[in-house]
């Protein structure tokens, strides 16, 4: 009995150092002595080209993180749904590495005047089902998107969608919208044949989709994956798909789409977690790819609160943050800081880091600013829906309690945000937004009464940025001056400071070691028709 | 034994409206809505109020279940908030996927537990009941997300024995299996050993054995069949638990499962989802405890003329 016992501890203590030897961050390769040329990620590239001798029909799979919605463009804007759908459906405009526009259905198209737009159509371009493209399909799909609410605001501009002839459409808008064909870019603007989106709405069913795009839906398994074979009748030949087949398949967890990679289960993994970098760069069998995205990260806070209300205290916030070490403990040091209090990420058109260098991390300089404005401390809350954003509060709460302001943390769910937000109860908060190219596409619903009660959750308004808004919209069709008035506006804006931006984060792309064309947007990797061996 | 399992599967119906009642509130009660996850940054109040109105959220509480529960009856589950596709498709597609994971699990915790549990029973004293009570121990207390990513680690990465994820064919079941049934194959694994030592003790097994019935048939004619009750009882208590746990395997192996779906669902506010999944995993409950009674009757004579309305003496 006393042998038996003895023999069973012995056991446990074998099988509980085991288990702490294998809790241990061991990796078959120490990452630190791999040399830094192997594996290292690179620069993604915006377009890429098969070489002589490429593969080109091989059924390349593709590992995300969530399922997709619907087929029906006009249902949600979801990322998940979005790189998936646009591969079935053609789209008047295609988004480019900075979510600018490309023509991709349009051949031609000019401005009328300040409010009328007419776009050519290529003619020919066949459907999934054999038929052909006319303007009227175009016409219908637009009209649809116009009535729909996944595209919202970027479609408020728009008046009128109309067919001039059986190659031509026109748009009108209310008054100047220089982003109109940016906005055209958007998912809910896929472009679906007539027929077949009327017998899917009175069904109400959207599973077998038809469409135009460089790919025919093939089959589904819901939760589990989507396979699209390629359409040889694509009317773009110079740019059709250089695979055969792409399969998505949803891995929500994010070692297991890594390790899917690792595996050869998947070719690429489109949403990579940044826990298993170390892992990934010693190993000669994968490449990592990485983009700066165009999501920026930042600390908001309700400006109609009285505390905030100040704008010295405003500005105080935003010399007490750290924002490097911010970005280390949210994204694992993925990222680039941003000094920036618009939401500007550095490759937005006229985007300025740290307008006037006015910012720094400057503890010392934001308690002076706290005592200027006359305001020792105070109590608030710092509300948060997300992992990255729940250890970058944390972090905050201790630069914020050096100047006296004592902030506890809140952890939400994503889906009474919104409530939260409307409800005041959100005193300050951390979340991203993802930027376009085209500041016009987000500045107006984010700063100014146009946003009260939408994703202008900072509450603020104020009458000289809204002429200035209006100024960037309206001065050309021209970018450049537009530009100009941007940096202005971003000026302003760091003056009032009525957020703190923090930083960017990396966007990345895991792929076995000899696929080819990854490319990657500043959302995710796209363009997934270039994909080859 | 007809009449009794005619009872019980009548019995249901009250059982899936008072479960299809409580979630509907519950859901209805919670703050937040489907039009935040739908619209996301295009959210403003005109658009969730223009949605809402499209949904039928707009109605009052009573309308709105009343409408869910006469279709429900007809057997449709309604159409989801987010995808707007019926759920009942979603159910079909995934449900089976739980349900294989769920067996293989059961397969599992009573394929092993049941014959551990029977041989620490005899031989409590020995080496390898102290051992099995250990790795029981073990199973109990890893969580399965971890299990699940070190089985992953080993069997997919290093060994290239078995896929690491999806649900294609039978070598992808057995990691998910092992993950998910770890947990409850130790309460099985003691159940059974505890109520093994009762039952050798007894006299009926003193008198077999001094019959001269052989060791083996002492066990499994005698002792087991006595022994089962208290373990077909964990077993039909952990199909509930199984269902429940069953959302942590399925991401983890990235299953398209209903326990991912339910999880999701609720993230979202997607009420019609919530209570396909809730109504299913509940007649899934209540099909287990009929099927448990039934085996009840198989194993005690006694309970099988209560069920047919005798005595039972």
């Amino acid at each position: 009995m006393k042998k038996n016992l003895v023999i069973s501890l012995l056991l446990v203590l074998v099988l509980t150092a085991t288990m702490v030897g294998g809790c241990g961050s061991s990796s078959k390769k120490d990452a630190s002595t791999t040399p830094a040329s192997i594996n290292a990620p690179k620069l993604a590239p915006s377009t890429t080209k098969a070489e002589p001798g490429a593969k080109l029909d091989e059924n390349i799979t593709v590992v995300q993180q969530l399922d997709m919605v619907s087929f029906d463009p006009i249902n949600t804007s979801d990322l998940s749904n979005r790189y998936i759908i646009t591969n079935i459906y053609s789209y008047l405009f295609a988004q480019d590495e900075y979510l600018n526009n490309v023509p991709e259905l349009v051949k031609s198209f000019k401005r009328i005047n300040d409010s009328t737009w007419q776009f050519e159509i290529y003619k020919g371009v066949k459907t999934h089902d054999g038929k052909v493209l006319t303007t009227d399909d175009v016409v219908y799909s637009l009209q649809r998107t116009q009535k729909g609410t996944a595209i919202g605001a970027l479609f408020k501009p728009v008046d009128k969608i109309s067919k001039i002839d059986d190659s031509t459409i026109q748009i009108t808008t209310f008054g100047p919208y220089p982003a109109l064909p940016t906005a055209l870019t958007h998912v809910a603007c896929g472009i679906v044949p007539k027929e077949y989106a009327e017998k899917a709405e009175a069904t109400k069913d959207w599973s077998n989709p038809i469409g135009t795009g460089r790919y025919k839906f093939k089959s589904r398994l819901i939760g589990d994956s989507v396979v699209m074979e390629r359409f040889d009748g694509y009317f773009n030949q110079e740019d059709k798909a250089l695979n055969k087949s792409l399969t998505f398949k949803i891995i929500p967890e994010g070692s297991a789409r890594t390790i899917a990679v690792e595996t050869k289960k998947a070719d690429i993994n489109v949403v990579f977690d940044t826990v298993d970098y170390n892992r990934v760069v010693a190993n000669a069998n994968l490449q990592l790819w990485e983009h700066p995205s165009q999501t920026v990260w930042h600390l908001g806070y309700d400006n109609t609160n009285t505390n905030f209300s100040n704008k010295l205290v405003r500005q105080a916030i935003n010399y007490a943050i750290d924002r490097k070490a911010v970005m280390e403990v949210g994204h694992n040091g993925h990222g680039t800081v941003v000094f920036n209090n618009a939401t500007f990420a550095p490759t937005v058109l006229g985007a300025v880091n740290n307008p006037a260098n006015k910012y720094s991390y400057d503890p010392e300089k934001a308690k002076a600013l706290m005592k200027e404005a006359g305001v020792s401390g105070f109590d608030t809350e710092i509300i948060v829906f997300r992992d990255e954003a729940e250890r970058a509060a944390v972090l905050i709460q201790s630069y914020l309690k050096v100047i006296g302001i004592n902030a506890s943390v809140k952890r939400i769910e994503n889906a009474v945000f919104a409530q939260t937000i409307q409800a005041h109860k959100a005193p300050m908060f951390i979340t991203s937004w993802g930027c376009y190219w085209d500041p016009d596409m987000f500045l107006a619903r984010r700063f100014t009464t146009a946003g009260i009660g939408g994703v202008n959750r900072v509450w603020y308004q104020n009458p000289a940025l809204d002429v200035l808004i209006d100024k960037a919209r309206t001065i050309s069709f021209d970018n450049n001056p537009r530009a100009e008035v941007y940096g202005e506006i971003q000026k302003f804006m760091a003056e009032e400071a009525p957020e703190a931006d923090l930083y960017v984060n990396t966007m990345y792309a895991l792929a076995n070691k000899d696929l080819k064309g990854i490319e990657i947007n500043v959302e995710m990797p796209h363009n997934y028709h270039k994909l080859h061996y | 034994m007809l009449k009794f399992i005619v009872r019980r599967l009548l019995a249901m119906i009250p059982v899936v409206l008072a479960v299809t009642f409580v979630v509907f509130t519950m859901m209805y009660m919670t703050p937040g809505d489907p039009t935040n996850t739908i619209l996301g940054n295009e959210w403003t109040e005109a658009a969730s109020a223009k949605l809402k109105t499209e949904l039928g959220l707009d109605q009052p509480f009573l309308v709105q279940f009343f409408n869910y529960t006469i279709n429900l009856v007809q057997g449709d589950f309604g159409m989801s908030y987010i995808t707007r596709a019926p759920v009942g498709d979603q159910l079909m597609a995934r449900f089976p996927n739980t349900l294989k994971v769920v067996a293989g699990a059961m397969l599992f915790c009573v394929g092993v537990g049941v014959p551990i549990g029977v041989f620490s029973g005899v031989k409590p004293y020995s080496v390898f009941s102290n051992l099995t009570m250990v790795v029981g121990l073990l199973g109990v207390s890893l969580p399965i997300f971890w299990l699940g990513l070190l089985l992953i680690l080993l069997f997919s990465v290093e060994l290239g024995w078995l896929p690491s994820s999806g649900i294609d064919g039978f070598a992808s079941l057995i990691l998910p299996s092992l993950a998910l049934g770890s947990n409850y194959m130790a309460n099985i694994m003691r159940t059974t050993r505890s109520s093994m030592l009762e039952v050798i003790r007894q006299d009926y097994i003193r008198t077999a054995k001094a019959k001269g019935v052989n060791a083996r048939n002492v066990i499994m004619k005698h002792a087991l069949q006595n022994a089962m009750m208290p373990t077909v009882t964990v077993i039909g208590m952990n199909i509930g638990a199984l269902l429940g746990g069953v959302v942590l395997t399925e991401t983890v192996f990235s299953i398209p499962g209903t326990g991912r779906l339910l999880v999701e669902a609720i993230n979202k506010r997607d009420t019609p989802t919530v209570l396909g999944c809730l109504v299913i995993m509940a007649v899934c409950v209540a099909v287990s405890n009929l099927l448990v009674d039934i085996v009840y009757a198989y194993l005690d004579p006694r309970i099988k003329a209560q069920y047919g309305g005798g005595r039972g003496e």
